[in-house]
């Protein structure tokens, strides 16, 4: 018994040890892939291929963060990766928004980060002081086409004179509301701030839990970036510079503070105690007051609006876009753009070649862009734009698309990357909870705003 | 006889002193130096880098700098981490008691002699193996939001609807109510205390004309007090690091009022990088345990009863 036992084990592995070792040196896989991307006038014509990428079998872990709208479509497109590659196992590790930071900044620090990380517009300066954090991808243009990017696009991922990112769009807030929910109550669309206040009032008279938008003090901020946009729409300054330095005073941060007291006593959100007690920190398109239509509207990123339109479709509410709100005298649009994100590669991963490879695939690729549409806002990239617009008829209807137009045409104001930094963020929340919850009058938020911005830019501006 | 044991008083060093298995003294490190290992690895080298990087300025990505205490002077002068401090508070002084108490009394229940008492055992043990995970914080929220299944019960009542999470004091409330909801655990040690409380106590009271409630306070919390006591410090020093609840539930609360100790370490740490000032703040946290648990070790030879009479360290 025992000696047929260990027969069998010797058979065994040495059929695995055969069947193993056959993926190595397989000529046929060894076929060199040539593809010129199509590529705009702008930018020369640049040939990228797979040639010189060992065809080894490797895995990589591609790390991303959104909701299902955006999770479904990358699984599929790196499924049809795999197909065309099938040296390359690509493992997908994926969430929400929420903590990502945290878990991004643990794992560089650890050692223990994936291949290719998707990353937010700020991370960079704090997870690459000096760049080499992320491979370098101008070293890989011979397999990253980088000319289908705009010079300018490019820059927001320049780390030291090293590219350590790609833009995969620029996006910015813009207002979206529940059609169905305004239709009910018999208001128009905003147009202006007036006609919002105004809005707020008959959601109120309608039924005191329907609000016409909402604004919170999550991760978000939407609260502060709403008051922020009004306050440079007013002034004509920016909030916050490029490098790092506050553009309002302190009095002009109570003017904001002040709009937005005016917001929550017209009825345009609830309190922020109100959303609190309603939901506690469940993200808006989670909640039932968002799901049922109560609360009829958000102002949210067009990189990501999917995952609210996809909840209230299920309902058969329909989520449309509505015009970014302004003052009649407005000194400039106010509102603003940022990269949405930005996906690199980690500069200790063992395998970069393919790693650049999948990284061209997934933003360059026609294929890998019909698949993954809108879910990542409208591509920067043109050959990914080019071929969304030609296979997607109702892309002009498409949210996303909207918003992204709306605030490209809108010359909009160029984020600061210090306005999104997680401890100025703990300022602005501290300042809309204490007016909101009526701990502190808007003169001594405002001032407390400014000091708490300005002490933590004295920490990380360089 | 007397041979032999003068022969053994004249045996030199210790290495050549065997026992009767043939192991020597070094023998006996041999076999914990695998958790000794761990322990210096995993335990002893964090904690003591810990402490000398609270006296640093350190960002993870560049070299430690040397500032002295100030980190220390810092965090008491810090409005974040005064309210952090007294919500903390605040929730150890609810939580402990209500624990402890909740968790004797299901036991005195559960002690009984019925039939089917072991599902009971179990099924009320269960919610504390489920732990803090998501899942059981999505399902708090779903209790406490405001039209909620704790609202629907109060108003069945028809008393006002409370709000849970917009102010401090009913949101700390849900965390207490989520931690003492997963009392299993101290239930079952004060179970196998209460087992060890001999009946014939009970009988002779009872034969004497003793009322069970006086039973309970004279026989059986005093036969308790070690058990009591153990739980009192266990749950202390857990109750001090809370930070599931809170991360998950109320994401540190109404304007800081769940933001505890350990999620402002938390949040220093990984999201604002400021691993010196979090190492200052995790010594601080571990001197307050520290403290209480002293003091109540201090105090309990004033109402913690030992069945041998001594004191629990085996002093009479």
């Amino acid at each position: 018994m025992k000696k047929l036992f260990a027969g069998l084990l010797a058979v065994l592995t040495v059929a695995a040890a055969f069947f193993g070792c056959s993926g190595t040196g397989n000529a046929a896989s060894n076929s060199a892939e040539t593809g010129t991307s199509a590529s705009s006038a702008a930018g020369e014509k640049q040939s990228v291929s797979s040639a010189g990428i060992p065809t080894d079998k490797v895995t990589l872990r591609f790390e991303w963060w959104g909701g299902d709208d955006r999770h479904k479509p990358t699984l599929n497109a790196i499924k049809k990766f795999e197909e065309k590659y099938p040296y390359i196992t690509i493992k997908g590790e994926y969430g929400g928004f929420s903590g990502m930071q945290e878990k991004v900044n643990t794992q560089m620090a650890g050692h223990t980060a994936p291949d290719i990380i998707q990353l937010n517009y700020d991370w960079i300066a704090s997870l690459s002081r000096d760049g080499t954090a992320f491979v370098d991808l101008q070293t890989m243009k011979d397999i990253v086409d980088l000319s289908q990017w705009d010079a300018d696009t490019l820059e927001f991922g320049m780390r030291n004179g090293k590219l350590n990112a790609i833009t995969v769009s620029t996006t910015g807030r813009s207002w979206y509301y529940n059609k169905t929910t305004f239709d009910k109550v018999g208001v128009a669309i905003p147009k202006t701030w007036d006609d919002l206040l105004a809005a707020g009032q008959t959601f109120e008279r309608y039924n005191k839990s329907y609000y016409p938008t909402d604004l919170d003090t999550g991760s978000g901020f939407t609260a502060f970036y709403a008051v922020m946009a009004y306050e440079q729409q007013k002034t004509g300054k920016e909030f916050l510079s490029q490098d790092g330095k506050i553009g309002f005073t302190v009095d002009e941060f109570k003017d904001a503070l002040d709009f937005y007291q005016k917001l929550e006593k017209n009825h345009v959100t609830r309190t922020q105690k109100q959303q609190q007690n309603d939901n506690g920190s469940t993200a808006l398109y989670q909640t039932d007051n968002f799901i049922s239509g109560k609360v009829a509207g958000m102002i949210e990123w067009s990189s990501s609006v999917g995952k609210f339109a996809q909840v209230l479709n299920e309902k058969k509410n329909q989520l449309v876009i509505g015009d970014l709100l302004t003052l009649p005298d407005a000194k400039n649009t106010g509102w603003f753009v940022k990269p949405s994100l930005l996906i690199g590669i980690n500069a200790e991963t063992k395998y970069p070649k393919q790693a650049a490879l999948f990284l061209n695939w997934l933003l360059n690729d026609p294929e890998s862009s019909v698949i993954l549409g809108t879910s990542r806002g409208i591509p920067s990239s043109h050959s990914a734009l080019e071929a969304l617009t030609k296979s997607n008829a109702k892309l002009a209807e498409d949210l996303a698309y909207q918003g992204t137009v709306q605030i490209n045409n809108a010359k909009p104001i160029l984020e600061s990357p210090y306005m999104d930094n997680a401890e100025i963020k703990k300022a602005y929340i501290a300042a809309i909870q204490s007016v909101s919850y009526g701990t502190s009058d808007t003169q001594k938020a405002a001032q407390t705003l400014y000091d708490s911005m300005q002490k933590t830019l004295d920490d990380i501006v360089e | 006889m007397e041979h032999i044991a003068s022969v053994a008083k004249k045996k030199p060093a210790a290495k050549a002193c065997r026992n009767a298995l043939g192991e020597s003294r070094y023998h006996g490190l041999l076999y914990v130096a695998p958790w000794l290992f761990g322990f210096l690895a995993f335990t002893l080298y964090p904690f003591a880098a810990s402490f000398v990087l609270s006296f640093t300025k350190f960002d993870l990505v560049s070299s430690p700098k040397w500032v002295g205490l100030k980190n220390y002077a810092t965090l008491f002068q810090d409005p974040v981490f005064i309210k952090s401090m007294r919500v903390t508070f605040e929730y150890v002084a609810l939580e402990v008691p209500l624990k402890i108490v909740v968790s004797l009394l299901i036991a005195l229940v559960l002690n009984m002699k019925l039939r089917g008492i072991n599902f009971f055992r179990t099924a009320y043990y269960i919610p504390s193996i489920l732990g803090s995970n998501v899942a059981i914080a999505v399902l708090w929220k779903f209790v406490f939001q405001s039209n909620g299944l704790m609202n629907q019960v109060i108003a069945a009542f028809g008393a006002q609807p409370v709000g849970w999470f917009g102010e401090e004091l009913p949101a700390i409330i849900t965390i207490v109510l989520l931690r003492v909801w997963e009392f299993g655990s101290t239930m079952v040690i004060f179970l196998a205390g209460l087992q060890s409380v001999p009946r014939e106590l009970y009988e002779a009271a009872s034969v004497d004309g003793c009322s069970k409630i006086r039973q309970f306070f004279k026989i059986t919390i005093p036969l308790l007090s070690p058990t009591i006591f153990y739980n009192l410090v266990m749950q202390l020093i857990a109750a001090f690091q809370e930070f599931n609840g809170p991360y998950l539930i109320t994401k540190g609360g109404p304007q800081n009022g769940t933001y505890f100790i350990s999620m402002l370490i938390y949040d220093e740490t990984f999201r604002y990088y400021k691993m010196g000032y979090a190492a200052a703040l995790s010594w601080v946290l571990f001197v307050i345990i520290l403290v209480f648990t002293i003091l109540v070790f201090r105090y309990s030879k004033y109402w913690v009863f030992y069945n041998d009479g001594s004191d629990g360290n085996g002093k009479h």
